[in-house]
């Protein structure tokens, strides 16, 4: 019951968005505007090799013969891609050394939003709390990486992705735009053309890395584009958990975060990647926040590889986002956990595609979506099965919570099977908060929002359950605060 | 009637009989008890020939002849009967349209003629009347929706339809209640004959009070560790199965 | 809200749709029919009216679908509509047309489509039903068509409180077959059920699409659909629900349930939920898989060769639908037609 009491208490502190603030750090950024050029000059501010500079040019040229998608259920303002700054960096006050050197300002950025970057604060912290390494991005560049040192004992890669073009350029181009190609989609070309940082990571054969590995994405700097790239590769038989966590200041334009996230698992690996979404969604008439663009693809390459996906996701404007698995390893498996809360006019498009191409690969989907004001959530999926992947199986649960009469929820899957022992099995259902169960809640004692808390946490509970469990605590708080004044 | 010798078993390359013995004469019943998992079920399956449940050695003579060698059906058109702990829903075929199926498909393989529709009808009134057994239930999809006990009651009529040589009840008792367990023992005991052969497969000493065995044979791990005669039931309920567990290891 | 039917003319192809058309996905039209259809006139099986086992046996091929509510005149609630063409001999053949039927208030029908043909043709009807307080209709739907026709067969129905329209959908596929049906619900009480069976085998195609709009409070839908796919075969089935804001109180389940006997055969579905309000119960289930290996043991424990067993299981999955037809001698004939046309599924 502490969660309850503590979902609670976090709703009673009435704060609609806490992450809201700006932070005043001086910054370099490059011009206005995306051309060839602003191109060179991100490449050239990463000192990358020849062929990224190629990689991104063909990918800009591929990108400008695109066009946005428009199949989703969200309706947007369209982004004037050339009003938009491509890089925006804090100054380096020289080349960072250690932690000690990163600007005070930043430090103190991250103090504010929890984040642990000083190894020596983590460690003096509880001593039965688990280690995790925390690479922070700010804006357009990496500010920092945790436990660098101590994951390279154990042969794990977890930098910088800029830094890794230089330190790792060959295995960077053996896995980079490996499953999401350049010309997958709009946003992804996008991407590759202007991404200015992300994360690495690389486990070698047979390692269970030492710790959770945690990304921290912030958008501090106005008018400006988010564009990360991670990369995460588990080779045979290694194993690695990798959180991610977003964050963005209340500012009234819309801005833009168009991800790519690659995960490669060979043989015998598993990939955990859990993500707690809470970009800052716009205000209550729908004003400001975050479009939310995100390509997060995993190729389970290798037989018996797993990867499993769980989202929270309770931020943006406009999401659109379906973190996938493509298993083509024979007994492969894929997982996909999601919550999507919106509230007040935000519109979210999320969900998965599993697609079977190896024989005996298994998935499942459970997907718990809640809507209350004027928002709009989608469950969009595909389960498909190869002819070739004989023996696969699916079991999706969908289900949809509304709170209020403006609201809407979608279910939208496609599902398509070419071979005849697949088992495919997919369970929706769509139901409004039930007032039975508020009214019990508040004749033992709850106000009408803290029943709404209590039950919503219940409606989500199989998918929290998936969360490392310092995240689950925290998703659990975002779900309730997302949901403040929903019931009226 | 039956006999089986070192009977091995894998289910999904995990060995579960190992080297099983049995013999079972007929007009006499015999009880298989043991713990969960022991393997009870699986033997079971293995006799009526389930796919997956592999025999990796040994030997089982059916009146005869080589049980191992037949397939499902034919062991059912040879006289075995299986009775399913957990009887399947089939929906869409009513229990009439099923069970004249297969009571037909096992003449037909017997070189019988087929029981006329009237004579089949007449039958099935008779024997479901002793058994509680509504004739409207009967036109309804195969255990669709019924319950527990009613599954149960579906199986012994079943049986008493078709009018198998040998029997093997798997945890018949499972989810009876105590006027069902007496309605399908009633049922079960009304078919012993001379001619034939029951192997009661199950966790309790409380089937046994209906359905007396001739002869117990106590199943751990895999193998029959104990024989004896009806008294070892209530040796089993008074001090459980701890005494034997050592003895498989 | 208006019925959104793409605009389909057969004799002007830059009108085929193709799968770039979200709604056409898995059935591209464009891709089907290479040659626009010659506007031959068919031959029709039967030029009688007449009785035809208790209904009145109207003739309505070759697209002439101009004077149904006359016929619903004569039919005394009872209508067997009898849209069996023979194509011609060397071309495509094609045809069009469309047609109403309206019923009064508290009017019932029962409504018997035959679609069965001969001979390759291409096919475009469209049927509009519109009933008033009360009114029920009950379509039962044979689509037996030719292995070479390609036949697209829409429908649109408005209903009104307390009205009941039931649908039952019996198909064994063409070159390519499209069988959709768009509900305006009027909700009040008014009741929808939308039900269907497939039987495919070799290389044929079939779409079943529904559209159901929940405009009112209180409005209840049932879908049902079940099939087997084999060969080379092709199933789809797109059903969409959707709960216009206010329309409390609604009720809309929708299931589909496919099985394949074979690898290379093809399903493919797209069961979706479009909910704007609050106060309702929603739910889809899509199941795709192979007969069920422990219902096949069970059959042959208790005697039935294999064949037999899978024979029976088979027959049995598709049954369901067909068992829901209130009327009698509608039910018989559906029941008998499936038992015919799974025949040719028993032996693999």
């Amino acid at each position: 019951m502490a969660a309850v009491k503590e979902t609670i208490e976090t709703v009673q502190k009435l704060e609609t968005y806490e992450h809201g603030f700006v932070s005043d750090i001086e910054m370099e950024y490059a011009p206005k505007g995306l051309s060839a050029d602003i191109v060179r000059f991100i490449s050239a501010k990463k000192n990358e090799p020849e062929w990224m500079l190629e990689y991104r040019l063909a990918a800009f040229e591929r990108w400008q013969s695109m066009d946005e998608p428009d199949w989703a259920k969200v309706e947007y303002q369209k982004v004037d891609y050339q009003d938009l700054y491509y890089y925006a960096a804090p100054k380096p006050k020289a080349k960072l050394n250690s932690l000690d050197e990163v600007d005070p300002e930043l430090l103190a950025v991250y103090a504010k939003l929890g984040i642990p970057l000083k190894e020596q604060e983590v460690l003096a912290g509880v001593a039965s709390a688990p280690k995790y390494a925390v690479d922070a991005v700010f804006d357009s560049v990496s500010v920092v990486t945790t436990f660098k040192d101590e994951l390279k004992k154990s042969g794990v890669i977890f930098c910088a992705i800029s830094e890794a073009l230089r330190e790792y350029p060959d295995l960077v181009r053996q896995y980079l735009g490996s499953v999401v190609p350049v010309s997958d989609n709009y946003f992804a070309a996008l991407n590759a053309a202007v991404f200015s940082d992300g994360s690495f990571v690389y486990v070698p054969p047979g390692v269970r890395c030492p710790m959770e590995l945690s990304t921290y994405f912030r958008i501090n700097a106005e008018n400006t584009g988010q564009f990360e790239r991670t990369l995460i590769i588990a080779d045979k038989g290694a194993y690695v958990s990798y959180l991610e966590g977003c964050t963005a200041p209340m500012r009234d334009e819309n801005q833009l975060h168009a991800a790519v996230v690659e995960l490669v698992a060979l043989d015998d690996a598993e990939i955990k990647y859990s993500t707690v979404q809470n970009w800052y969604p716009g205000d209550a008439e729908g004003k400001g926040g975050i479009y939310n663009f995100v390509t997060k693809r995993a190729d389970c390459r290798g037989a018996r590889s797993k990867v499993s996906w769980t989202q929270v996701e309770t931020g943006s404007a406009v999401t659109w986002k379906y973190p996938s698995c493509i298993l083509r390893g024979d007994e492969s498996v894929g997982e996909f956990y999601s919550i999507a809360v919106t509230n007040g006019m935000q519109q979210a498009d999320t969900g998965t595609k599993m697609i079977h191409l190896g024989k005996n690969t298994r998935s499942r989907i459970i997907s718990k979506g809640v809507s209350a004001g004027k928002s709009s959530n989608t469950y969009r999926g595909l389960v498909s099965a190869h002819a070739k992947a004989g023996g696969s199986r699916n079991f999706t649960q969908c289900d949809s919570l509304l709170i209020g009469k403006t609201c809407a929820a979608h279910t939208v899957p496609y599902v398509e099977s070419d071979t005849a022992t697949a088992q495919f099995e997919h369970e929706a259902t769509t139901t409004r908060l039930s007032e039975d169960q508020l009214f019990y809640a508040m004749q033992r004692g709850l106000s009408q929002e803290e029943a709404v808390a209590l039950l919503v946490n219940g409606f989500v509970r199989d998918v929290l359950q998936e969360l490392p469990m310092e995240f689950a605590v925290e998703a659990q708080k975002l779900v309730a605060i997302s949901l403040e004044g929903s019931v009226g | 009637m039956l006999s089986i010798e070192n009977l091995t078993v894998f289910v999904d390359t995990k060995t579960i009989l190992k080297g099983l013995n049995l013999n079972v004469p007929a007009g006499e019943v015999h009880a298989i008890m043991g713990p969960n998992g022991a393997g009870k079920s699986t033997l079971g399956y293995t006799l009526a020939g389930r796919p997956n449940y592999e025999v990796a050695q040994g030997a089982v003579d059916f009146n005869g002849e080589d049980l191992l060698e037949m397939e499902v059906h034919e062991r059912a058109a040879a006289g075995l009967y299986l009775s399913f702990q957990y009887p399947l829903e089939i929906p869409g075929v009513p229990a009439l349209t099923f069970i004249r199926t297969a009571l037909n498909a096992q003449r037909k393989l017997r070189g019988e003629d087929e029981m006329s529709a009237p004579e089949f009808l007449k039958t099935t009134r008779e024997l479901a009347k002793t058994l509680k057994i509504d004739m409207d239930m009967l036109k309804r999809p195969l255990n669709v929706g019924f319950s527990g006990g009613e599954k149960k009651r579906m199986e012994v009529l079943q049986m008493a339809l078709l009018k198998p040589k040998f029997l093997i009840l798997d945890e018949t008792d499972s989810g009876l209640d105590i006027d069902a367990l007496k309605v399908v023992s009633d049922g079960v005991n009304a078919l012993r004959a001379p001619d034939r052969g029951m192997l009661v497969i199950t966790h309790y000493q409380r089937l046994l009070d209906h359905i007396k065995p001739d002869r117990i044979h106590i199943l751990v791990d895999g193998k029959i560790v104990h024989s004896g005669g009806p008294e070892l039931a209530l040796e089993l309920e008074a001090h459980g199965y701890d005494r034997y567990l050592g003895e498989a290891a | 809200m208006a019925f959104d039917l793409t605009p389909l003319d057969l004799f002007d192809p830059s009108s085929y749709p193709t799968r770039r058309n979200e709604e056409w996905k898995y059935s591209d039209l464009a891709r089907v029919l290479r040659e626009v259809p010659s506007r031959a006139v068919l031959t029709h099986l039967q030029a009688a009216t007449g009785d035809f086992g208790g209904f009145y046996w109207h003739c309505a091929g070759d697209g002439q679908l101009g004077d149904l509510q006359a016929a619903v005149a004569k039919a005394n609630g009872r209508l067997y509509l009898d849209l069996s063409d023979v194509g011609a001999e060397g071309v495509v053949a094609g045809y069009q047309g469309e047609g109403r039927i309206t019923l009064g208030v508290g009017e019932h029908l029962i409504l018997l489509e035959d679609y069965s043909g001969a001979l390759d043709y291409a096919a475009n009807t469209t049927l509009h039903f519109e009933l008033a307080k009360g009114a029920s209709l009950t379509r039962v739907v044979i689509l037996d068509e030719p292995e070479g026709a390609v036949s697209v067969r829409r429908s649109t129905v408005k209903t009104a409180p307390g009205s009941a329209f039931k649908q039952y959908v019996f198909s064994t596929g063409a070159k390519f077959q499209r069988f959709e049906t768009h509900v305006e619900h009027a909700g009040h009480g008014a009741h929808v059920e939308m039900h269907g069976a497939y039987l495919l085998k070799d290389t044929a195609h079939f779409d079943y699409t529904t559209r159901v709009n929940h405009a009112e409070i209180d409005g209840t839908t049932e879908q049902l659909i079940k099939g087997l796919v084999k060969d080379r075969a092709t199933a789809v089935f797109q059903g969409r629900i959707y709960v216009e804001k206010g329309a409390d109180g609604t009720d809309a389940r929708m299931r589909h349930q496919a099985l394949m006997l074979n690898d290379g055969a093809h399903v493919r579905a797209k069961p979706e939920l479009e909910i704007y309000a609050d106060d309702v119960q929603c739910a889809h289930g899509n199941t795709i898989g192979a007969l069920d290996e422990a219902a096949l043991f069970f059959c042959q424990s208790r005697g039935m060769p294999e064949d037999t067993a899978r024979a029976m299981l088979m027959q049995a999955f598709v049954v369901p639908v067909a068992e829901q037809i209130e009327d009698e001698a509608l039910r018989e004939m559906v029941l008998n037609w499936i038992e015919d046309k799974a025949g040719g599924f028993y032996a693999l």
